[in-house]
């Protein structure tokens, strides 16, 4: 079976998540979708498994257009999709699971459906008990039945969603063995959506790259790891010439922290920062970036390890403890972390402005708005809804709120989504706030932003890190081996 | 297939929706009219449900509304007793404001009523009875017996309401849930002191209630009207005022309403959440037990005695209020005087069918379906008017310059 997407557009509200992608699957092969968070990928997938419909563009199976008009029809069709979080009902039973979406009477056929079941799984050489709750079971051993339950329906596509996420290596073995046992030997199309390279350049055959909503490439596997790298990420510019900046005394000192979160640990990292530096933080998404900055923020509370400002233990402070002491963090979700939907301007101004008085100042508060928002170039009036700024304006209205002097200013992806201009006047007023002794920590997915202004560079790879100290003569090969994972084993 | 784009340009977008430019202040009333309108088809269509009710009864609508009229502002008396009626529902809403703009559905407010019933008359019992070892205290005087009274009512449905908070940002159990629960604990708690031998119901007697408080334990009635009482009125203004310097000029308000848009933004922002929660929680639960200090202490609902059912449902009511009045502080003494006129008015339609010739039995609660059907209706409304004609504020609009670069 052939399957070929053509033209697929698909926009939410302002953000255009696919543009005009085209790509082809062929029978036996397996494929990689790659692309960071918010490449447009996981939507892609949705629209082919019938769980989206396209705003334009089509879907062709063996050169015949189809239109799905639900995830089941979609599986009529041959292509069915395995989701990250694994669509079951805990509280049901193995069997009971497998018969839920299967078509059939209102009487389901339990003894041929559990029939069915034990020869899929003994083929497959996966150990699932039909009588077991899944609530007990693993997250792999979840994904197994999903895959065996697809399977029963005939599904000739299979999309997996980031399947290596919380399984163990055993079972990601067996899972990789399935994968290419069904591609090779059944002729079946495996499609691995991933952000992962290692996964990808062991099981693929192929990988297309998507990068901000758009196609931008495709490669046979093997190849070497720095290309995959490039093309997700972009080039790595030449570095412009800076000034030679001068660093203060150490601000914030962070020694031997580990720090673990539902999803991985983040073992011993070390990094003193000074006044006026900045520290880029780059890594595959879901390496330990987040939950690093997060633990500075003083929103997750390592394990173990010290994190002091000046003199100052903040290691098991509260957020509004750190925030006191100087250290501003504005996290990446806009309009769900950090921004106040249905306020205006000049409210979320009265809101952050510090004073003694229990009442806000209006007349104060208008001014000031007013102010500062021709300060930092915001379009938008005092009492302009935030939620009706574009982008960029929102991203420059939130630098705008925060306090002046700050020590640290942690940012996540603080240019993302935004145009050229946009970002470069978001870098102007970090500078600025640099230049004035403030050191900055900042996340990004775009290489050439961490390469152009960084210091020094903390790679991120499942959780460990690697300190790049001269970032002048770091190259493409170099940081996709360290982002990708072969120097820090 | 597409190239590689090396940088991040975007093709240019469609020409923007040409949109003349209008003045600001047209824009303006163009969204005010359908905010305007919107509420008057939801009361219509509630209202019409009523009529279209009371037809299929054989009662006449036109005499319903007469009633209606009779009941509560015909004459000084019924007014009078209308404002009695009012003013327990008008301070239970003005807290509900509160904690509605904090995003904390305190469902569990007919407790705090009926914990500050409880309180007022435990205050009744100790200070204004006199048994016991309390008769040797100096008896005091009526101001500060109900001055106790009245601190007892509040720290009572503070505290029930703190209980509520406290599951909720300590215990993760959702205020909805643990309203609900507290609610069923409290009436049942309220019953076992008034009924069967209960430790508060007077012995001998077989009615579930406390033998009537001793005069110093009671709100004094104002001038000829037996039911009306002042102190509620004052309190109550109080209260309201208060409200509206907390919603409108203190930076605290605006918290509560930072919180009840985005709570995880608010507390990035800096806004102490928790201790928000908690001091908002307190606050409605104060002016909830204020209100059932009114029911049980003043001369009208239940002449001074603490009864089975000492709130009378007016905590859900209120609920009902502050839905309707969009949780404005300033909107808020309106619906619930509308509400107070409704509900006591229902009763007069109940016994005016009742002698009217032919009898017709119509049951007082046709009014609360009038109620609950102008909040649906009125919700409704504004649900179906936000799906297909947004307002410009709801929308994720493109800025004007932009618009105006483009063009």
């Amino acid at each position: 079976m052939h399957v070929e997407l053509r033209n697929i557009s698909k926009t939410f509200g302002r953000v255009r998540a696919n543009e005009d992608i085209s790509l082809s699957f062929s029978a036996g092969r397996i494929y990689a979708i790659l692309g960071e968070n918010g490449a447009g990928k996981s939507t892609l997938m949705k629209i082919m498994s019938g769980y989206q419909s396209p705003d334009s563009g089509t879907i062709l199976i063996d050169g015949q257009p189809v239109t799905f008009k639900s995830p089941t029809d979609a599986i009529a069709h041959g292509i069915g999709m395995l989701y990250q979080d694994p669509l079951d009902f805990p509280p049901f039973t193995v069997l009971e699971n497998f018969i839920a979406g299967r078509p059939g009477g209102f009487f389901p056929d339990t003894a041929a459906a559990r029939q069915t079941l034990i020869s899929l799984a003994e083929r497959f050489g996966f150990h699932l008990d039909p009588d077991r709750y899944v609530d007990m079971l693993t997250i792999g051993e979840r994904q197994q039945l999903e895959i065996l339950r697809l399977l029963s329906l005939n599904v000739r596509v299979l999309i997996l969603d980031e399947p290596t996420t919380g399984i163990s290596a055993e079972q990601k073995s067996a899972l990789f063995n399935v994968l290419k046992s069904l591609a090779r030997d059944e002729g079946m199309t495996i499609i691995l959506v991933s952000h992962k390279l290692e996964d990808v350049l062991e099981l693929c055959d192929e990988a297309y790259v998507l990068r901000r909503g758009r196609y931008v490439g495709h490669k046979t596997i093997p190849c070497p790891i720095g290309d995959l790298v490039e093309l997700m990420f972009g080039k790595i510019v030449a570095r412009q010439e800076r000034p030679p900046a001068t660093f203060g005394e150490p601000v914030m000192i962070i020694d031997d922290v580990c720090l673990s979160s539902h999803r991985l640990s983040v073992h011993n990292v070390s990094l003193t920062i000074r006044a006026g530096e900045v520290i880029g933080l780059a890594g595959l998404d879901g390496s330990g970036q987040a939950e690093f900055i997060r633990s500075c923020a003083g929103l997750l509370t390592p394990e173990r390890g010290t994190i002091r400002l000046n003199h100052l233990d903040l290691t098991r402070a509260s957020y509004h403890r750190v925030a006191e002491a100087g250290v501003a963090f504005l996290p990446a979700g806009r309009l769900e972390e950090g921004l106040i939907r249905g306020m205006t301007l000049m409210e979320h101004f009265a809101l952050t402005q510090p004073g003694k008085a229990p009442w806000v100042n209006w007349m104060r508060a208008w001014q000031t708005t007013a102010e500062r928002i021709q300060t930092f170039n915001v379009k938008g009036r005092p009492n302009s809804p935030i939620q009706t700024l574009s982008g960029g304006n929102q991203q420059r209205f939130a630098l705008a709120l925060l306090p002046e002097n700050l020590k640290v200013l942690l940012l996540e992806h603080p240019t993302r989504g935004l145009d050229v201009e946009s970002a470069l006047y978001i870098w102007e007023q970090l500078l600025q706030r640099r230049a004035s002794g403030t050191a900055i920590v900042f996340i990004s997915a775009e290489l050439d932003e961490i390469v152009a202004y960084s210091d020094r560079i903390l790679v991120f790879f499942g959780g460990h890190v690697t300190l790049v100290d001269d970032p002048a003569d770091m190259n493409t090969t170099r940081l996709g081996e360290l982002i990708g994972g072969k120097l820090a084993r | 297939m597409t190239s590689i784009p090396e940088e991040r340009t975007y093709p240019p977008r469609p020409p923007a929706m040409v949109r003349p430019s209008r003045s600001l202040l047209w824009r303006w009333v163009v969204d005010l009219i359908p905010t305007l309108i919107t509420p008057f088809i939801g009361i219509a269509a509630a209202l019409g449900l009523v009529v279209l009710i009371l037809e299929w009864q054989g009662a006449d609508p036109r005499l319903a509304w007469q009633f209606l009229y009779d009941g509560t502002l015909a004459t000084a008396a019924e007014r009078a007793d209308l404002m009695s009626y009012w003013m327990p529902l008008a301070i239970t809403a003005f807290g509900l404001v509160l904690t509605y703009n904090a995003g904390l559905w305190n469902i569990g407010v007919e407790g705090q009523i009926i914990a500050g019933a409880i309180g007022a008359t435990w205050a009744a019992r100790l200070f204004a009875e006199g048994e016991g070892w309390r008769a040797q205290i100096t008896p005091l005087g009526h101001g500060w017996v109900l001055l106790l009274c009245f601190v007892f009512a509040a720290g009572a449905g503070g505290l029930w309401a703190l209980l509520v908070a406290l599951l909720k940002t300590r215990g993760g159990v959702n205020e909805i849930f643990g309203g609900v629960a507290l609610n069923f604990i409290i009436q049942t708690f309220n019953m076992y002191l008034v009924s069967n031998g209960g430790p508060w119901q007077p012995v001998g007697s077989r009615a579930t209630e406390t033998a009537a408080f001793p005069e110093v334990a009671r709100l004094s009635s104002y001038g000829g009207f037996r039911h009306l009482s002042l102190t509620p009125i004052y309190i109550t203004t109080a209260a309201f005022i208060l409200l509206v310097l907390i919603m409108y000029v203190s930076r605290w308000g605006l918290q509560l309403r930072a919180m009840g848009k985005n709570l995880r933004s608010a507390f990035l922002l800096g806004v102490h959440t928790e201790r928000n929660v908690l001091m908002a929680m307190m606050l409605c639960g104060m002016m909830a037990g204020l209100a059932g200090s009114f029911r049980v202490l003043g001369p009208y609902v239940t002449r001074a005695k603490l009864t089975a059912n000492p709130s009378g449902g007016i905590g859900f009511l209120a609920i009902l209020v502050v839905l309707l009045a969009a949780m404005s502080a300033l909107l808020t003494p309106f619906v619930s005087f509308a509400f107070a006129m409704l509900s006591k008015g229902g009763q007069k339609i109940e016994s005016g069918f009742q002698w009217s010739d032919p009898p017709i039995n119509l049951d007082r609660s046709l009014v609360r379906v009038l109620q609950s059907g102008i909040v649906l209706m009125v919700v409704l409304a504004f649900g179906v008017r936000n799906r297909y004609f947004p307002p410009r504020s709801a929308q994720a609009a493109v800025d004007e310059d932009e618009e105006v670069a483009r063009t």
